[in-house]
């Protein structure tokens, strides 16, 4: 019985031990990531009023039409669209840009996608000159009509979404390529303001990303966002402050140190020969918009080639966010297996490494450790709080200072990239809406965040269980 | 407002081109009269049509009240010139007695001083409206010396408002469209002297709006494009789809005056 007691009384004791480790380790890792937090988003600030100066002198009108902005081809695949199809390239055809080609891509749609866009544009097909820079399945017919000059469409067997950009890249004539998802609306000048970004740099400028806004609850005429509204309902809302928190209070820090891994899949324009050389995107996994920017960083830094990717928070691409709980849930899952499979693939091998400079030491790293791995860590720590309660070593007022503080250094910073946004972007002219949107970044980590948390989780299942499908986007109409 | 007023003129367009168009398909012509008059109801119009006819037993007379646009319409089966000018006469007597008559009395008839278009209606009760608070004369409308037509054609709000005011502070009517589709629409119903398009428009683009303009009828319907576009490219694709002038943005509001100018003067 004694025997016992003392063998209960060394395990407890080592679990004390284990646990108070733990609790110093916990404590280091919120710091430190609080630490990048407030540091990125200390570079986005720095870094707003260069932007909003060079917002406030650029032509955009001037440009939009100059002989001197480098011609783009923009790239749309198209899977299942024929809903919208019509109307964004129709949108896309009137944007405003001197010289520019519309290459829409049908991935084997199983609807009518195809036949909808051969009727709507009275396309003939034609027997181009095609370039074979990267492989991809088998293209149906190339089509064109001389009456809309500078649109192609390809018919191609279904590959995916990073297969039909090749197949677009294959085709296009232009030095530089866009990447546009066909859900997407973009803003009329957006091209012309990311083309300023690449010209004030075109040697370096591999790649810009786009500002990606949720046009929910916005009114939308003739393919442009009229009245720009904060989304109505919960979901779209939550996602609506999510985004402006990482565009605006991330990326902008991120790309000031060349650090951004990720260029949204949404709207971003490449170099198309760097794009080539790495041998185009990668097929049959999500998250081929991160792993093209990973790529690329890999690319220019092993071969010594002076690169910057930039971010141009001005041009605004529209997209729908999913606006239930399944969508939602499955969209994220498809994130969060997409990171992993990026950070297994590329990441593993870059981080830490000397050579890789910035994004091996710092956007990796806290990729990895504060993005990738964050499930294991909270889940770790739900289980590590059960314990310190069980064994008594929890000192409650210690507990909740501790989650204060870590809740309001996040809530800081939403402020504070809601004060980017108004400060230098201004999208919501209505003030309800600004208030709307500071109700919802408290809201945020009322389950949000966690939920956030549990959908990368099931994510990783996924991937472990080599699901591999895409999940399911229902499409609405834009509401007219 | 503008917009309200602009509507109620088509309105009223519409319905006295009926009008004319049924009288035309009777007898060879017809006339018109419209006047701007006050408060006129179903009393004072029945005992102008009494008196007409009693004038000018000849003739079968339409009689009508436009409401928003406080304007008297009269239409004259078979009318002259000639003939419609002297009922004319007997109306203002009728309405000035009654002290109903707010402006001038315009007078016209159909073929004979034009064709009735819309534009062309639109211009004459234009005409009507505009002399509100005028002399109490009669004036002849023909179409030749009527307003230019004008129709501007761009996505941005502020352009178009831009050019509107100062091409209405110039005489000319004005007519907008937000896009390609809506302004071939506006086209085929108003047949404007002259179009001022950008090309890069939502539904159908520029270069395809000025050659369905060109199909539809070569001697109407002049395109000067006003456009950001600088490329050469452009240029050549627009004068070859056949516009008329090529003006670039930032514009010169006074070098596009005078382009219109010289377009719709030689007509």
């Amino acid at each position: 019985m004694r025997m016992l007691d003392y063998y209960l009384q060394q395990a407890t004791d080592f679990l004390r031990e284990f646990l108070l480790g733990y609790g110093y380790f916990a404590m280091y890792y919120s710091l430190i990531i609080t630490f990048i937090y407030f540091l990125i988003f200390g570079l986005s600030i720095r870094h707003t009023y260069p932007l909003q100066r060079g917002i406030k002198y650029n032509r955009v009108q001037k440009l939009s039409g100059s002989e001197h902005v480098p011609p783009v081809s923009l790239l749309v695949p198209a899977y299942n669209e024929e809903l919208m199809i019509k109307e964004n390239v129709r949108s896309l055809l009137a944007l405003n840009y001197p010289e520019y080609e519309v290459i829409v891509v049908n991935d084997g749609s199983k609807d009518d996608t195809a036949k909808i866009m051969i009727e709507e544009f009275q396309l003939k097909e034609i027997k181009p000159f095609v370039a074979n820079h990267i492989k991809t399945e088998k293209v149906r017919g190339y089509y064109h009509n001389p009456e809309y000059p500078n649109l192609y469409f390809i018919d191609k067997e279904n590959g995916g979404k990073a297969d039909s950009l090749n197949a677009g890249i294959n085709l296009s004539r232009y030095p530089l390529i866009s990447t546009i998802d066909a859900d997407s609306l973009l803003e009329k000048d957006a091209l012309t303001r990311i083309a300023r970004v690449y010209m004030e740099n075109p040697e370096d400028t591999v790649a810009v990303g786009g500002n990606v806004r949720i046009v929910n609850s916005c009114t939308v005429e003739d393919g442009m966002v009229k009245n720009i509204r904060f989304p109505k309902k919960m979901w779209p809302a939550l996602q609506n402050v999510e985004y402006i928190k990482a565009f605006l209070g991330g990326r902008i820090g991120w790309s000031s140190i060349n650090g951004l891994i990720i260029v949204s899949g949404a709207f971003g324009v490449f170099q198309k020969d760097k794009v080539i050389a790495i041998g185009g995107y990668r097929g049959g996994y999500p998250g081929e918009d991160m792993n093209i920017v990973i790529k690329l960083h890999r690319y220019c830094l092993e071969n010594k080639i002076p690169y910057h990717v930039a971010f141009c928070p001005d041009a605004v691409c529209w997209t729908q966010a999913p606006d239930t709980y399944r969508i939602l849930s499955s969209q994220r899952m498809r994130w969060g297996r997409g990171n992993l499979k990026n950070m297994i693939e590329e990441g593993r091998h870059m981080i830490f490494r000397p050579r890789y400079k910035v994004f091996g030491f710092l956007t990796l790293p806290y990729n990895i450790l504060f993005e990738t791995l964050n499930p294991y860590f909270r889940l770790s720590g739900l289980i590590a709080m059960i314990g310190y309660w069980l064994l008594n070593m929890a000192d409650w007022k210690t507990v909740v200072v501790f989650m204060l503080v870590n809740f309001f250094s996040c809530f800081i910073l939403s402020l504070g990239a809601l004060f980017i946004e108004e400060k230098a972007f201004s999208r919501y002219p209505k003030l309800s809406d600004l208030h709307k949107m500071m109700l919802y970044s408290f809201l945020m980590f009322l389950g949000y965040r966690q939920v956030g948390v549990l959908w990368r989780f099931l994510g990783h299942i996924d991937f472990f269980r080599n699901n591999n499908s895409w999940g399911t986007m229902v499409r609405t109409n834009f509401n007219k | 407002m503008a917009v309200v007023i602009r509507n109620s003129i088509q309105e009223i367009t519409l319905q006295l081109l009926q009008f004319i168009h049924s009288a035309t398909k009777k007898s060879a012509s017809c006339g018109v009269i419209v006047a701007p008059c006050a408060n006129m109801n179903q009393k004072t119009l029945e005992q102008a049509k009494m008196l007409m006819s009693q004038n000018d037993a000849s003739h079968s007379v339409q009689l009508f009240y436009d409401v928003p646009n406080q304007v008297l319409c009269a239409v004259l089966d078979g009318g002259t010139m000639g003939s419609t000018h002297y009922a004319s006469l007997v109306l203002k007597d009728f309405l000035h007695n009654q002290h109903l008559l707010q402006g001038q009395l315009i007078v016209s008839s159909f073929p004979e001083s034009g064709n009735p278009t819309e534009s062309a209606i639109a211009k004459f009760i234009q005409q009507a409206i505009q002399s509100k608070g005028n002399e109490g004369d009669i004036h002849f409308f023909s179409e030749a010396n009527a307003a230019t037509s004008v129709l501007i054609v761009d996505t941005d709000d502020v352009v178009r408002e831009f050019i509107k005011i100062r091409l209405e502070l110039k005489g000319y009517r004005v007519y907008e469209a937000k896009d390609g589709q809506e302004a071939y629409n506006i086209f085929v119903r108003i047949l404007p002297d002259l179009v001022i398009t950008e090309l890069n428009l939502p539904i159908m683009d520029g270069y395809q709006l000025i050659r369905q303009i060109g199909r539809n009828d070569a001697n109407e319907g002049k395109v000067i494009v006003l456009t950001d576009k600088q490329l050469s490219g452009n240029m050549s694709r627009a004068y070859e789809s056949g516009a008329a002038d090529y003006v670039t943005k930032p514009l010169s509001i006074s070098e596009l005056e005078w382009k219109i100018k010289r377009l719709t003067t030689n007509n």
